[in-house]
């Protein structure tokens, strides 16, 4: 069975232990990771299980952003077998994007098989320069106030929508308004305004 | 239902015919006693070598009071010269009462070197006689003058682990307890010494230090802590062996790391060995038991093996379709390592805990019924 992580053995258990809520027990951490390397076809069978998995998971793509994330063709690729290891799909959306640092808009793939990659939606990063701001999205013509500091997410699932992109404080790709077709999906639109 | 692939781990290869590379020390010289096609047993000697032991130096400046130039005033041995241990090496006379100071020489050897700066002597040890004994029922294939290496056909059970460190050392093995055993510093002492000690479910850093310190050839146990682990591999995990690692002792993990009792399939196999000799190299995981039946010789005789005695870890995990009756070992905590008979498979899948929907086995373990996803079994 193929190892669903790269590079497991190069993740400094440090790393693990800040973002681990469930124990800060060195021992028990490396440990666990020892037994990911020797193991890593297993499947979290408990909550706790699962987190320490996403964080592997961060870790794993931070290591490798480009065997998931095009940064010039503005998409990110999601393996079938993160889907089904993480079962909750926003989770797994949050953990790709703080691990790649995607910016502006961003398409998302969900890799099946040998056929053509499936279109899930889009991630729209929104830049905030200070803690406090507000924008406004409008997609297929219904308006969604966004706060800075939020993660929010719109359903979509046309494969192509109209986004129109409003702020005073805040901006994508530089830019303070913006219009523009963008594909959604399953997941449709998932709008990144965390600092 | 579509197929259900796990994965599948050679851990215990049983009356292999295989190579054993027996070394003298690539520095040392040797007499050869062997030849090629030669039967052997246990007890053969293959040669004889003379093994360079080192040096002792001696702060005799410090020792006498004296001042270092004066050393060669108080010598008894002159540069060149056999002293034997506990032979006079130096004295000062007594004055005004004062005892008579001696210094006696604490090994067999030559005087070396005397450093009239530092006020100290060198003593070049003898050369020690070690002969080699073959320690298999085997024959010989291949020798190798130039490295050193005899290399015998025998038989023997191979034992995998799934992670280890350190060179090849070789010992009589020695089984200390339980599978479930675990091993502090307490527990190892000095008769271990050179050994191949089997320590159970877990060892202690503790112990490896001590284990360490009294000279043992290799430990194998169940689990360790990783963070021990990786002191012995300079913090590097190392798990398929592609790296070289020796810190004066090896290791051989049979599990996982953290507490695990080792697994009924290796744990069967060594029990009979206890006593015997065995072969322990760390860095491959790998651990030899020799046959100590004398009858192994009729499938040694029959089995050809090719010239070449490759150094290369074998890939030991390949991956099968999960089946009722099949025996596998769990992956996952907190059952890691416990074995059983997969007495049923799921046609449906199951929500865990985590959340995640997976299709569960029933495996049937010594004292329990165990419901896993499959993915977290192995056949073995």
């Amino acid at each position: 069975m193929n190892d669903i992580y790269l590079n497991l053995e190069r993740i400094p258990v440090e790393r693990i232990l800040k973002r681990f809520i469930g124990s800060s027990n060195l021992v028990f951490l490396e440990n666990n990771l020892g037994n990911r390397i020797l193991y890593p076809h297993n499947i979290p069978q408990t909550k706790s299980e699962l987190e320490f998995d996403l964080i592997l998971l961060k870790e794993s793509i931070r290591l490798n952003p480009g065997m998931y994330y095009n940064k010039n063709l503005h998409k990110i690729t999601i393996p079938e077998e993160f889907l089904e290891r993480f079962p909750d799909i926003i989770q797994l959306l949050c953990a790709l994007i703080d691990s790649l640092q995607s910016e502006g808009i961003t398409t998302v793939l969900k890799e099946v098989g040998d056929l053509p990659a499936k279109r899930l939606g889009s991630i729209i990063k929104i830049n905030f320069p200070q803690e406090t701001g507000s924008a406004n999205i409008t997609v297929n013509g219904k308006k969604y106030p966004i706060k800075s500091g939020t993660l929010s997410v719109v359903k979509a699932s046309t494969l192509k929508f109209d986004l129109k992109f409003e702020s005073t404080s805040g901006t994508i790709d530089g830019k303070l308004s913006l219009r523009i077709e963008v594909d959604g999906g399953e997941i449709g639109l998932i709008i990144d305004a965390r600092n | 239902m579509q197929d259900l692939i796990i994965n599948s781990r050679l851990r215990v290869s049983q009356d292999e015919i295989i190579h054993v590379v027996r070394r003298f020390s690539a520095s040392s010289n040797w007499t050869l006693q062997a030849a090629e096609n030669q039967e052997v047993s246990p007890s053969d000697i293959l040669g004889e070598a003379e093994i360079f032991s080192g040096f002792r130096t001696i702060k005799l400046a410090e020792d006498l009071k004296i001042n270092p130039k004066l050393i060669q005033n108080y010598l008894k041995k002159k540069l060149g010269q056999s002293i034997y241990q506990g032979e006079i090496l130096a004295e000062k006379e007594g004055i005004l009462g004062f005892r008579k100071t001696l210094i006696l020489s604490p090994n067999d050897g030559v005087v070396d070197w005397i450093d009239s700066e530092k006020g100290e002597v060198r003593i070049k040890m003898f050369p020690k006689k070690t002969k080699l004994a073959s320690g298999v029922y085997g024959v010989i294939d291949q020798i190798d003058r130039q490295k050193g290496w005899v290399v015998i056909r025998t038989q023997a059970n191979i034992i995998y682990g799934v992670c280890g460190s350190g060179s090849v050392r070789e010992g009589l093995l020695s089984i200390m307890d339980g599978s479930g055993a675990l091993t502090s510093s307490r527990q190892v002492s000095q008769k271990h010494e050179r050994q191949i000690v089997v320590s159970g479910a877990f060892v202690f850093a503790d112990a490896l230090q001590q284990a360490l310190n009294l000279k043992i050839g290799g430990i194998v146990c169940g689990g360790i802590n990783a963070g021990d682990f990786l002191k012995m591999t300079q913090g590097q995990w190392n798990i398929r062996g592609a790296k070289w690692f020796d810190n004066g002792i090896s290791l051989m993990v049979t599990e996982g790391f953290g507490s695990n009792p080792i697994g009924k399939d290796i744990f069967e196999v060594l029990k009979p060995h206890h006593g015997c000799f065995a072969i322990l190299d760390g860095n491959k995981a790998q651990l030899i038991l020799p046959t100590k039946d004398q009858q192994g010789m009729i499938s040694i005789h029959k089995t050809k093996l090719p010239k070449v005695v490759t150094d290369k870890r074998m890939d030991r995990v390949g991956i099968v379709r999960l089946e009722v009756g099949m025996r596998v070992r769990i992956t996952s905590s907190p059952n890691l390592g416990v074995q059983g008979e997969v007495v049923g498979i799921d046609k449906t899948q199951t929500l865990l805990p985590s959340g995640i929907k997976a299709i569960l086995a029933t495996v049937e373990c010594e004292h329990k019924k165990v419901k896993i996803p499959y993915a977290n079994l192995e056949a073995i």
